[in-house]
């Protein structure tokens, strides 16, 4: 087949262009395609996957509610799900919170596992490790309220607030 | 800032072969993504956001045993020469050089351990070595790493691990990978099979050269695609069993090459060493074929008056950035392709006692 628009060389480029409803067949070579400043070159990259992915799992998951979905946005940078899903990457480490529920199914999917389990950092491990602790604790001193063991819950305040203090300490720092 | 040449002066660590008795095994990378924490990723970054990345970094480097001697380079400060020469040589990626915001490269005297500042994640650190060394790649990525971790607080979830700017990374941002030169099993059209079986436990085989349906040279990286829900020890095993399996594979494949069709086999090797060393034009991809079979010359011993070495040098000499810097001047793709033949002419006449040990 032969370029529509040089009619000279061979068609190596053949694309579809829908305006305003309207569908044009084009057949061109690549230096025509060049001047027309026509991108050839359209690599098929993460992001196309994931906006698959992602448009897939949400028209799955809430059909009524693609748009309302795409339109979240984090809090924290403002990135949108739709931006997300176009260029294939967060904004910051909040957006992890943020599309929770779309990127839980997205991460399924491309890592094959739901969760970490390889290495710690020591600081979180500590913080962590704290904050657990205090989970412990708080479910401890309502189970002495609710006993009446008073001289068991004054131990337990003054344990939580040691704890609390040393938490807030760590975030200061 | 200190110029390029501070760095290339001395031949990469990954280039110095270790075992005597030649390598299927190129070399080994190790990467960790990381995030500093309460900043948005680098592409929502701000410029002056992005200079505080490298400040901080700069720093926190400065006071490790493993990064002391390391030098900074603002990418801004680097010619597009000097952007692909680094690209050449593995040190940072096609994406990194062609950015224009505020980023930076700090790489060790001898380029083993290199971190890209500002590329998709803050940090995108990397450990290379010659040949198969997963292991003590992997234990001095994680030495760097916790020597950083002291001076900085890296962006971390107890559900999704160490994040990252995309989900592909996240969870122990790590990625291994190890470079294969497999001629044997490329002319044996073994490659769709070895490829498509790793790809089921989630390892990618990548050409190094060229694109993927028509890769060149018989290089390929083999990594591990998943970074979440595997420890990183099990990541590195992982990859260490499959790696040896396909090397297995290749030898096997040369052993049969040379037992079938013996002359068939001395024939390309002596026809690819005739072209080298008489061509008066190269392409990049006619010269990294040949080099290649030259390679698998060498390891099989059927071809004795030339160095392993030599030829691994010859690969990163002859690509594009390196051949221009060499002319000290720009080239055009003729023009390469004239001065490849005239290096590769001069580096095979040469005799043996010039080569690095």
């Amino acid at each position: 087949m032969l370029c529509s628009c040089c009619k000279k060389n061979t068609a190596t480029i053949h694309f579809t262009e829908i305006i305003n409803g309207v569908t044009h067949k084009m057949h061109l070579c690549e230096q025509c395609a060049k001047e027309k400043k026509i991108d050839v070159e359209l690599p098929f990259s993460f992001s196309d996957v994931l906006s698959a992915l992602s448009e897939g799992l949400e028209a799955l998951a809430h059909p009524a509610s693609r748009s309302e979905a795409a339109g979240t946005r984090c809090a924290h940078c403002g990135l949108t799900m739709h931006e997300f899903t176009k260029s294939g990457r967060l904004g910051c480490p909040h957006c992890y919170d943020a599309f929770e529920t779309p990127l839980r199914d997205i991460i399924r999917s491309v890592q094959k596992a739901p969760h970490h389990t390889g290495k710690v950092p020591e600081a979180f491990m500590k913080t962590e490790g704290t904050r657990q602790r205090i989970a412990e604790l708080e479910r401890a001193l309502q189970q002495a309220v609710a006993d009446e063991r008073y001289e068991d819950c004054v131990a337990l305040r003054d344990e939580l607030r040691q704890l609390r203090a040393s938490l807030e300490q760590h975030a200061n720092a | 800032m200190p110029t390029l040449d501070a760095i290339l002066q001395h031949r990469p660590q990954w280039l110095v072969p270790t075992s005597p008795g030649g390598s299927i095994a190129v070399s080994t990378r190790v990467r960790l993504a990381r995030n500093l924490a309460g900043l948005p990723f680098p592409h929502r970054c701000s410029p002056a956001q992005r200079r505080d990345v490298i400040a901080r970094v700069q720093a926190a480097a400065a006071r490790t045993a493993s990064l002391r001697d390391a030098r900074l380079y603002q990418l801004d400060g680097l010619s597009p020469l000097d952007r692909q020469t680094l690209v050449e040589c593995h040190l940072i990626s096609p994406e990194f050089a062609a950015q224009d915001a505020p980023a930076a490269l700090l790489v060790t005297p001898d380029q083993s351990c290199a971190l890209m500042l500002n590329e998709e994640d803050h940090l995108r650190m990397q450990v290379l070595r010659e040949e198969l060394h997963l292991d003590a790649s992997w234990e001095l990525m994680q030495r760097i790493e916790q020597e950083l971790e002291a001076g900085l607080s890296f962006a971390f979830s107890a559900r999704y691990g160490y994040l990252t700017a995309c989900p592909t990374n996240v969870g122990t941002g790590l990625r291994a990978s190890v470079m294969l030169h497999l001629p044997a099993l490329v002319h044996e059209h073994k490659m769709g099979s070895v490829i498509s079986a790793v790809g089921k436990v989630g390892i990618a085989v990548r050409g190094l050269y060229g694109e993927q349906s028509e890769a060149y040279g018989n290089l390929f990286q083999v990594s591990n695609q998943i970074t979440l829900g595997r420890s990183e020890t099990e990541i590195v095993r992982q990859l260490h069993h499959i790696v040896s399996r396909i090397i297995e594979h290749e030898q096997a494949t040369r052993e049969k090459l040379i037992r079938s069709a013996p002359h068939k086999l001395r024939n390309d090797i002596g026809r690819a060493y005739g072209t080298l060393k008489y061509a008066e034009i190269l392409t990049s991809k006619e010269a990294t074929e040949l080099l290649s079979m030259l390679l698998m010359g060498i390891d099989l011993h059927i071809l004795t008056d030339v160095s392993r070495a030599r030829i691994a040098d010859l690969l990163l000499e002859i690509q594009p950035a390196h051949l221009q810097r060499r002319c000290k001047q720009t080239l055009t793709s003729e023009q390469r392709d004239i001065a490849r033949a005239a290096l590769i002419r001069e580096r095979l006449a040469a005799p043996p006692a010039e080569d690095a040990p």
